[in-house]
């Protein structure tokens, strides 16, 4: 499933720069993260980068976005166009 | 100065932090040299004396002043805590910040409990105290670095407890890092990398010098971070009731002005038959209850009377000052230059510069158009009549200068 960010998150601007598929954005209060971006850095890193990197504990699962780990990395080909 | 030499400066502390690492690693030393020598065996007997002279004649009067008028330019440069907690941050765990350790009055308690033990302890009068007190607040900033955030200054946010004090201290100041937040926004994405932060603001929603160490590190971030000036105290005049907090603004009361007065001038002889830490705190919260009253009289409402509590700050601010500089002019005394004729006009010139300037942003802050313009009159009549008091009880108050 996708990332997304709770209301815990104090805007420190940490996040989005760790960011491989550019989905972290600031939106009108706390960043917030595209889940038809985020593919939990499936393809790039281990670990999602932004829950790495976040100092608080503000990152989660998307509850609305169920993505088994076959589906993230079919996101991931989609996105770069790498195999 | 001129907007361009300022944005200047903030561009060259974010440029030279390699300077700056090392100015601060070298103050780390002296730093722990003049805390931790005078309790040795064998220390020469003149250095607890500088180290006496240092601590509270010079740092303490000299912070309080500096962040008042210019902002926290000494934590984010100079602060040995925050040097030690930064570098422990670096090369420890990285926990994430728990929710508790967020709560914002933290540090304003934690000084509040500093205060109180130490002036009831006399700590700030030996070398074992200071090594006990400042050497303690060192250590905490060393432990949390090295268990919470990557890099960071998660003492320095959450919990330093003279932070805490100089939080409040600096929205009063003149030098702020301005954010155009038009520019920020407009920056290209994907952004190369993050603000360097070591407090963990909202840098890009910063209108507050309220946490901003002002280290330098953001100057430049996105095109949109300069250092500028704005005219003293014009944060805390522009400020909504929706930016008022409660315990903040309790704090300007009972803490900066009543336990700061307390803790200097309350020990014995105000209130009958108390004496020691009951007499402190029966001070604290007679003075902090007789100032949140006359704010209430003053504002007609609780919420407009927690708005004008800030604008005390440049007062209660001087105050604490002045408490400082009783223990500079003891530690004059006891190298035998008798500077106690000085102190009433100390008093009274800082006192007035406080007044004057608590009067002009509680002025602003009682400005409610829908209200008559008698409402703000006798508001603001019964706000000065507060500031007297305050200026009267510090200006008459006993002289605590010891040698």
């Amino acid at each position: 499933m996708a990332l997304h960010i709770t209301a815990e998150c104090i805007n420190c601007d940490v996040c989005e720069s760790e960011c491989p598929n550019t989905a972290i954005s600031q939106g009108p209060e706390i960043f917030e993260i595209d889940p038809d971006l985020c593919t939990e850095c499936v393809g790039h890193y281990d670990q999602p980068q932004c829950r790495q990197s976040c100092p608080v504990e503000c990152i989660f699962p998307n509850p609305e976005r169920l993505e088994s780990p076959n589906e993230l990395l079919e996101k991931y080909r989609r996105l770069t166009g790498r195999d | 100065m001129t907007a361009d030499t300022l944005k200047r400066l903030g561009d060259t502390l974010n440029r030279r932090q390699d300077v700056i690492r090392s100015i601060q690693s070298a103050l780390v030393a002296v730093y722990l040299a003049l805390l931790v020598g005078p309790v040795l065996d064998g220390a020469p007997p003149g250095l607890a004396r500088l180290a006496e002279a240092v601590f509270w004649g010079v740092w303490w009067p000299g912070v309080i002043l500096s962040v008042l008028v210019f902002g926290q330019f000494w934590c984010g440069l100079l602060c040995p805590d925050g040097t030690v907690t930064e570098f422990a941050s670096r090369h420890g765990k990285g926990w994430k910040v728990p929710a508790w350790m967020r709560r914002a009055a933290l540090p304003l308690a934690g000084f509040a409990a500093i205060t109180l033990a130490g002036d009831l302890t006399g700590a700030h009068r030996s070398a074992a105290g200071t090594l006990i007190l400042v050497g303690g607040a060192s250590l905490a900033g060393a432990v949390t670095g090295l268990f919470y955030g990557r890099g960071k200054r998660v003492w320095c946010r959450y919990l330093c407890p003279t932070g805490g004090i100089f939080s409040i201290l600096a929205r009063a100041s003149a030098l702020h890092y301005k954010v155009d937040r038009a520019a920020w926004d407009a920056a290209a994405r994907p952004v190369p990398k993050p603000v360097d932060c070591p407090p963990l603001l909202d840098v890009r929603r910063l209108t507050s010098n309220e946490k901003c160490n002002m280290c330098g590190r953001c100057s430049g971030h996105r095109g949109a971070v300069a250092l500028a000036y704005r005219p003293p105290g014009s944060e805390i005049a522009s400020l909504r009731d929706d930016e008022v907090r409660n315990w903040e603004a309790l704090g300007i009361c009972f803490v900066l002005i009543g336990l700061a007065w307390a803790g200097i001038h309350g020990r014995a002889g105000i209130v009958p038959g108390l004496e020691g830490w009951p007499s402190v705190l029966a001070v604290a919260f007679g003075l902090g209850g007789a100032t949140l009253a006359l704010l209430v009289a003053a504002a007609g409402r609780i919420r407009s009377a927690l708005r004008l509590a800030y604008g005390l700050i440049p007062m209660g601010g001087m105050c604490l000052l002045l408490g400082a500089l009783e223990h500079s002019l003891s530690l004059l005394a006891r190298e035998g230059l008798d500077a106690a004729p000085a102190l009433p006009w100390l008093r009274a010139g800082f006192l007035a510069v406080g007044a004057i300037w608590s009067a002009r942003l509680g002025w602003h802050l009682l400005a409610a158009p829908e209200l008559p313009r008698w409402h703000r009159g006798a508001g603001f009549s019964l706000y000065l009549a507060l500031l007297g008091l305050l200026a009267l009880c510090t200006q008459f108050a006993p002289a605590s200068l010891r040698g």
